[in-house]
């Protein structure tokens, strides 16, 4: 049993329950987020803390609080005259176990009621943990990504359903992201959960690393040598298992406007772009980068484009083609590597050189999406024509930094990430948006995404985008403004049976020692009623 | 208990507070003015089915015989204060002290304390004994009477008969400040609507 809170005094369904903390319970003991339990009569409830709140019983005492000399009346009056009121908001419920049998199929449910009048309030142990995340057990999809704030008990999410939708982790910059974006995607290779394609822009994944604090931190690719391979598109990277070329005849015109902004394309670049491809077919840009003046205007001449605007395009694509990975013409058998070895269970981090621009990052990460998309998009059809598990394909997730350059409202409706976000993992294909200014992806993408894993943000805009599509927003934002700026984070969403505060898990020698045990030996997962339902009727419907 | 004696008879008697009049303790030796018990003590009356009353003294006064006149001035010159009853050996037999004092409980013949009113008013001109400090500890630590204290409108205001009964208790048992600090809390509880009379009670309480 933990320590005893308060009582049950107030409340609705709605909102959340007035609870009286105890006297002898110092407020600043509690904490905004903080996981606790109430225990109804016939069930017990998950809670969390929405807010926190001083009262007195007699308005004089605010007007006339008592003055310093006087302690007695001070001590006197401290959960009798002046007392404080916790807000709880119940989550999760589980009936009370009757005559001491503990079912072992019994797993919190949504609440649908709310606990009495005096119903007992109580800090969760570690047992209401482990019956409400789960237990780390170091194989299988439960993996410890932190601890509450206020205990010492590892909190785990499942990875399992973690990837069955693409999933989110914001927080501005300097709240460790990337090392949160390590942590999980760790545990995703560590417990074989899926297999990531990870575009590594600011060289982040796949090497050690200087942390903030001054040390140096293992990269995905240390930590799990054979299971990793680093595609570069810097030739001159030694460290990489393959270096990745862009063919100019990849390069379709959406890839172009898509980039309109940074590449200053006038209005008329579509138009001629359109031309251009009705023309040349794939080769469209190979063939608009080698023309000369002569060739334009005889271009002009046949297609009824406009000379100006077929220079001014071509001028705006030379940037493209100065690009060190863009070649004439590239292996197009590349992709269907990167997806073999995706089948073979490899992760691949696509690394960046440290002077790639955001049209390097935007142009590739695009044209490799959607090539892997296509042909993942084969194998689920082809695994569902056949239904020979043979073919099934592994989850993949797909994770993109400064994700609101690819899933803003101005192109979410156009990129492939876009188009993966909405489609959830109709094809086995999630993504892992890293992004420190949420408010400027789009607000569809954002309702889609299934679990946020989210650090500090102070912007306004920026909460209001990370709770979008959030049940009980009103609960969880105050343990949203209260995160501190390091090392905390909220995780709430499809992994996570309920929203909770945390102190992200170290990324140290400790945790390097659990990753490098038992690699890949994944446990098959056990069927719970719920993975037995779901193979049996499928996947219930969303609400 | 067999051994103490009187303080006082009672010459009025009601379900909620008893009144009676301080016997004189003067031996003829040395007189002295008749004072009623302190203000906020426990005070007992043996009642007919063999148990026992308990009252908190909550009011005192000292006039003359006769109601109706005030007492005459009696100092001059050299004699003031006690050598006014030095000279006066009869003055007691003029004055009358009396002290009202609330009903906080009773304990039943088998020894049981019960700390509210009790079903009958002590009977009338039975003897009003002092509370052991013993026994007022043994009464104090269930703290509901403070409530029938609280209660309390004349003429002493309830806060204030608090705040007696808990110095008095404090100084029949120093060092005994968790008890004093339960008692707050416990009055802070009782009078968590009126902050007024919390304040009052409180500030009396203080050292």
């Amino acid at each position: 049993m933990g320590r005893r809170l308060g009582v049950v005094t107030d409340g609705a369904f709605n909102a959340a329950l007035s609870v009286r903390l105890d006297p002898d319970v110092n407020v600043e003991d509690v904490r905004i987020g903080d996981f606790v339990v109430i225990e109804g009569r016939d069930n017990v409830f998950f809670s969390i803390v929405a807010d926190l709140q001083l009262k007195v019983t007699d308005p004089g005492l605010s007007a006339d609080p008592p003055r310093e000399a006087n302690e007695l009346l001070t001590r006197a009056l401290r959960g009798t005259g002046t007392y404080a009121v916790v807000q709880v908001k119940p989550m999760l419920m589980v009936p009370r176990p009757k005559d001491d049998f503990v079912d072992p199929f019994i797993r919190p449910q949504p609440v649908t009621t709310i606990p009495g009048h005096f119903a007992l309030l109580r800090q969760a142990t570690e047992q209401d943990y482990a019956l409400v995340f789960g237990q780390d057990t170091h194989k299988g999809p439960l993996f410890s990504i932190g601890k509450p704030l206020t205990a010492d008990i590892p909190v785990a999410i499942d990875l399992r359903r973690f990837i069955e939708r693409s999933n989110g982790i914001f927080g501005q910059s300097g709240t460790g992201k990337s090392f949160l974006a390590r942590l999980l995607l760790a545990g995703i290779i560590h417990r074989n959960v899926g297999v990531n394609l990870i575009f590594d822009m600011h060289d982040e994944y796949a090497f050690g690393k200087e942390s903030e604090e001054g040390v140096w931190v293992k990269g995905l690719k240390q930590l799990f040598p054979t299971r990793v391979q680093i595609w570069s598109l810097d030739p001159n990277k030694r460290e990489a298992d393959r270096h990745v070329q862009v063919g100019l005849d990849q390069i379709e015109p959406e890839d172009v406007l898509l980039m309109a902004e940074e590449l200053s394309l006038t209005a008329k670049a579509e138009d001629t772009i359109g031309l251009l491809v009705d023309h040349y077919r794939e080769q469209w840009l190979r063939e608009l980068l080698a023309m000369d003046n002569e060739a334009i205007v005889q271009f002009c001449e046949q297609s009824g484009a406009h000379p100006e605007s077929v220079r001014a395009l071509r001028r705006s694509l030379m940037h493209i083609r100065r690009r060190p990975y863009i070649v004439p013409q590239a292996d197009a058998r590349a992709v269907e590597e990167m997806v073999a070895l995706l089948n073979q269970g490899r992760h691949i981090i696509l690394h960046f050189p440290s002077d790639a621009t955001t049209i390097d990052h935007m142009l590739v990460a695009n044209i490799i999406t959607r090539r892997v998309r296509e042909v993942y998009q084969r194998q689920v059809e082809k695994y569902q024509e056949t239904r020979n598990p043979a073919y099934r394909p592994r989850p993949l997730m797909i994770t993109i930094e400064e994700a609101h350059k690819f899933l803003n409202p101005t192109v979410a409706r156009q990129t492939i990430f876009g188009t993966i976000a909405r489609e959830m993992r109709k094809y086995y294909v999630t993504l892992l948006v890293i992004d420190q200014r949420p408010s400027g992806i789009d607000r569809e993408i954002l309702s889609q995404l299934g679990t946020r894993v989210t650090g500090k943000l102070t912007e306004q805009a920026d909460i209001e985008a990370v709770l979008t599509g959030v049940a009980n927003r009103t609960a969880v934002r105050g343990a949203l403004e209260s995160l501190e700026t390091k090392k905390q984070v909220l995780v709430m969403g499809h992994a996570v049976p309920m929203p909770l505060l945390l102190r992200t898990r170290e990324y140290d020698e400790a945790f390097y020692r659990d990753m490098q045990r038992d690699v890949g030996e994944h446990e098959v997962p056990q069927a719970t009623p719920e993975t037995a339902y779901v193979d049996i009727f499928g996947e219930p419907e969303e609400e | 208990m067999g051994t103490q004696q009187p303080i006082g008879e009672i010459v009025e008697t009601t379900s909620l507070y008893l009144v009676a009049q301080r016997l004189d303790p003067n031996t003829e030796a040395t007189p002295r003015p008749v004072q009623p018990p302190n203000l906020g003590s426990l005070v007992w009356v043996h009642v007919p089915d063999g148990g026992r009353v308990f009252a908190v003294v909550s009011y005192g006064t000292t006039t003359g015989v006769d109601s109706q006149r005030r007492a005459v001035v009696r100092s001059h010159g050299e004699v003031l204060d006690d050598r006014v009853y030095r000279e006066h050996p009869q003055l007691h037999r003029v004055l009358r002290t009396i002290f009202h004092a609330v009903l906080v409980g009773y304990e039943t013949p088998q020894g049981t304390l019960h700390r509210h009113l009790p079903p009958q008013p002590p009977p009338l001109h039975y003897a009003v004994y002092p509370a052991t400090p013993e026994e007022t500890q043994r009464f104090s630590q269930d703290m509901r009477y403070f409530r029938l204290l609280l209660a309390v409108t004349s003429p002493v205001p309830g806060e204030q008969v608090t705040a007696a009964h808990v110095r008095e208790i404090a100084r029949l048992h120093p060092g005994n400040e968790e008890w004093v600090e339960r008692a707050a809390r416990h009055i802070a509880r009782l009078l968590k609507r009126d902050y007024e009379r919390l304040q009052a009670a409180l500030e009396a309480l203080a050292p």
